[in-house]
């Protein structure tokens, strides 16, 4: 049975070690092929973005899909979000979420 | 001028009492010449004055030359900077050895006498005098009557036959006919307060009511004497009393003048907590500042009566509740800006767990009640109170088309709850906000999205085309071309059921985002393609609805009336995700 990739954030990830996951956060500093995402909950996240390099980031706020594994996010995909975003409701929403697994995972 | 002097300086000084530069009036102002070992000393003497007593007083001799260069003379105002009290042969004298001159004036103020000891004494008694008077005054609102033979109205019993009152009417609810077991009468009710604050209420029947109506007005006072008491009861009434009394054929009633002791009004409201205690059925005062208005409405009794009524909602710091005013109370009322109210005598009740209120013509409305604790509430309504969500103890209005956003901050209702809930049963329609997304629009022969208005003084009725006018079957207006309005079938969907509601002119212009004359002219003048493309812009439209709900019988069976009042597409997605959030911490909270 196929699902959605999970959304979470920085709290979270080391449930998913290895796992495909998608997590929202601001864009920060670029280091090479790599991008530090901060994450709604505060969290920093190194992306590893060189299979994505040639499209960039077109907002500050955005939504990365990738493989969590060694600490370090491995970009598949990303969507862009608004430079306007309500983080608080959103790690609200990813609590819920992981608490009730069986609906939304 | 006269305020310049120290008001009461003269008798501190005489009792040596502290008194800091008191400026004093110089009266009778005179020379004297003392020859004393071949020296003449000139040394002036005086009287000096606070306006009601005076003291004789002696210049130092330093102070001499201010008389002679007219800086002191006759009626002067001059400031008393340092003295010495002296008593000469049994008189009190002043030795001024430092004053200075303020202004000069050209009359005595007031008739000053000298103050002495005997003056003193009489001070004393006079103040005595006057604590008694007050006490007086603040023992008539108290326990003992000031006039001999009344009665107060907390020592009525059915026991004491010959009692006389002195009241002053509060309260004159209109006469209401009333119809029991086949006997029909008038009744009256009036409520009275008397000297000492305490209230009671009064009775009468038919011809009495005729009788006294023409005697008894609001806020004048009466001496009452005759008449039957008995215990009160306490579902008709919110006054504080055991007992009422009922005017009957041994009524005597007097106007009275002499009214100073009787108090204009007694508040003994509660705030809106108290509802929550009280039990259904029985009447309570209630203070409270009226948050939203509803449209004056016409609704159906059970006896077939059309009866007027007002939805509106009362708020304090702490609480909100539903209140519906009847009646006159509804019509008279239109309470715009948000007065502060107290209601004497509302109805308390209950509607699916939540207490509200109702307020018909018994009920006593006072608006803006120049009191403190409505001071209270008018400042913390300006400071924005009210926008603070409160609990609610009753429900929201619905208004039927736009104005009031409070509906959108309801708790979501999923659509089962319509039957799940059984909603709509009962004289007063329930309201639910839902989100729901829309799903269809019915546009087909037997559901026209619009029809043909009469628009004949916003009659609005359905007029149909006979000849070359256009006539209502139900108003008989005649009128030369009709106003296309909307009256549409709408399905509203979400995850536990689907719906149809109606939504008449303003809520579908405002979900099609065309007047219903735009789109019959469309349908009309066969344009197919923009017809579709108006509403396939509404479909699937996700949105806030706010469903009037009713119950109608047809045919024997009974069915479900709803009415979409209102809807707003979300465009505030963290509002909504934050309501969601609310209501599933609610879940949690309850199941744990």
């Amino acid at each position: 049975m196929s699902s959605a990739t999970p959304r979470i954030n920085f709290k979270y990830l080391s449930q998913f070690e290895g796992k495909t996951i998608r997590i929202i956060g601001k864009v920060g500093e670029k280091q090479g092929n790599n991008v530090i995402l901060h994450t709604t909950d505060n969290g920093q996240v190194i992306v590893d973005r060189s299979k994505n390099l040639e499209k960039n980031y077109q907002t500050n706020i955005v939504e990365v899909l990738g493989i969590w594994n060694n600490n370090q996010l491995r970009e598949l995909t990303f969507f862009n979000l608004s430079d306007n975003f309500d983080f608080t409701t959103y790690n609200q929403m990813i609590d819920l979420s992981m608490e009730h697994k069986e609906i939304f995972m | 001028m006269a305020s310049q002097l120290t008001e009461g300086s003269i008798p501190k000084i005489f009792k040596n009492e502290e008194c800091v530069q008191p400026i004093l009036q110089v009266i009778d102002l005179e020379e004297t010449h003392s020859k004393n070992q071949d020296e003449e000393t000139v040394r002036y003497r005086l009287k000096l004055s606070d306006g009601k007593f005076y003291l004789l007083a002696t210049l130092n001799r330093q102070l001499n030359e201010m008389v002679i260069n007219e800086e002191i003379k006759d009626f002067s105002f001059v400031e008393l900077l340092n003295y010495q009290k002296t008593v000469i042969k049994n008189t009190d004298f002043l030795l001024v050895s430092n004053l200075e001159s303020v202004s000069n004036q050209t009359e005595k103020i007031g008739e000053p006498t000298q103050f002495t000891n005997e003056t003193q004494e009489n001070e004393i008694e006079i103040e005595k005098e006057e604590e008694k008077e007050k006490e007086k005054e603040q023992t008539t609102f108290k326990t003992q009557p000031l006039e001999t033979g009344i009665t107060l109205l907390r020592n009525l019993n059915t026991y004491n036959k010959n009692w006389k009152i002195k009241v002053r009417v509060t309260n004159k609810a209109e006469p209401k006919t009333y119809n029991t077991n086949g006997k029909e009468g008038k009744v009256m009710y009036v409520t009275v307060i008397d000297s000492n604050g305490d209230e009671m209420r009064a009775t009468m029947f038919n011809d009495y009511v005729t009788k006294f109506n023409k005697v008894l007005q609001v806020s004048k006072c009466y001496y009452i004497s005759g008449g039957r008491l008995k215990p009160s009861d306490r579902r008709f009434s919110s006054i504080q009393s055991d007992y009422e009394i009922n005017f009957n054929n041994s009524t005597k009633m007097t106007l009275c003048t002499n009214t100073s002791d009787l108090p204009k009004e007694a508040y003994h409201y509660k705030k809106l907590s108290e509802i929550e205690k009280t039990q259904n059925g029985m009447k309570i005062d209630v203070l409270a500042i009226v948050a939203e208005v509803g449209d004056l409405m016409e609704v159906k009794s059970r006896t077939g009566t059309q009866l007027k009524k007002r939805e509106c909602i009362l708020a304090d710091q702490y609480l909100r509740i539903s209140c519906n005013f009847w009646g006159e109370a509804a019509e008279k009322n239109t309470f715009s800006d948000n007065p502060v109210i107290i209601i004497k005598g509302a109805n308390v009740g209950e509607y699916l767990n939540k207490k509200n209120l109702s307020a018909s013509r018994s009920a006593r409305i006072i608006l803006d009640p120049e009191i403190n604790e409505a001071q209270e509430i008018r400042d913390w309504w300006y400071r924005g109170g009210g926008k603070k969500t409160q609990e609610q103890l009753g429900k929201t209005i619905g208004k039927s088309f736009g104005g009031y956003t409070n509906w959108i901050e309801n708790d979501r209702d999923p659509l089962s709850n319509i039957n799940d809930l059984n909603l709509g049963i009962g004289q007063k329609a329930d309201y639910i906000t839902a989100k729901v997304t829309i799903t269809r629009v019915l546009r087909d022969l037997s559901n026209p999205v619009c029809y043909p208005a009469c628009n004949f003084e916003n009659c609005n009725k359905k007029v149909t085309l006979q000849g070359s006018h256009w006539v209502g079957e139900k108003c008989n207006h005649r009128i030369k071309k009709p106003t296309y309005r909307y009256n549409a079938k709408i399905r509203l969907s979400d995850p536990t059921n689907s719906i149809y509601a109606t939504g008449f002119n303003d809520t579908c212009e405002r979900i099609l985002g065309v007047n219903a004359e735009e789109i019959e002219t469309l349908k009309q003048q066969g344009r197919d393609g923009e017809y579709k493309a108006v509403f396939d812009k509404a479909v699937p439209l996700e949105g806030l609805a706010r469903i009037r709900i009713t119950e109608n019988e047809y045919e024997g069976k009974t069915f479900k009336r709803l009415i979409l009042s209102n809807f707003k597409p979300i465009t505030d997605y963290v509002l909504e995700s934050k309501k969601l959030i609310e209501q599933i911490n609610k879940i949690n909270r309850t199941n744990k």
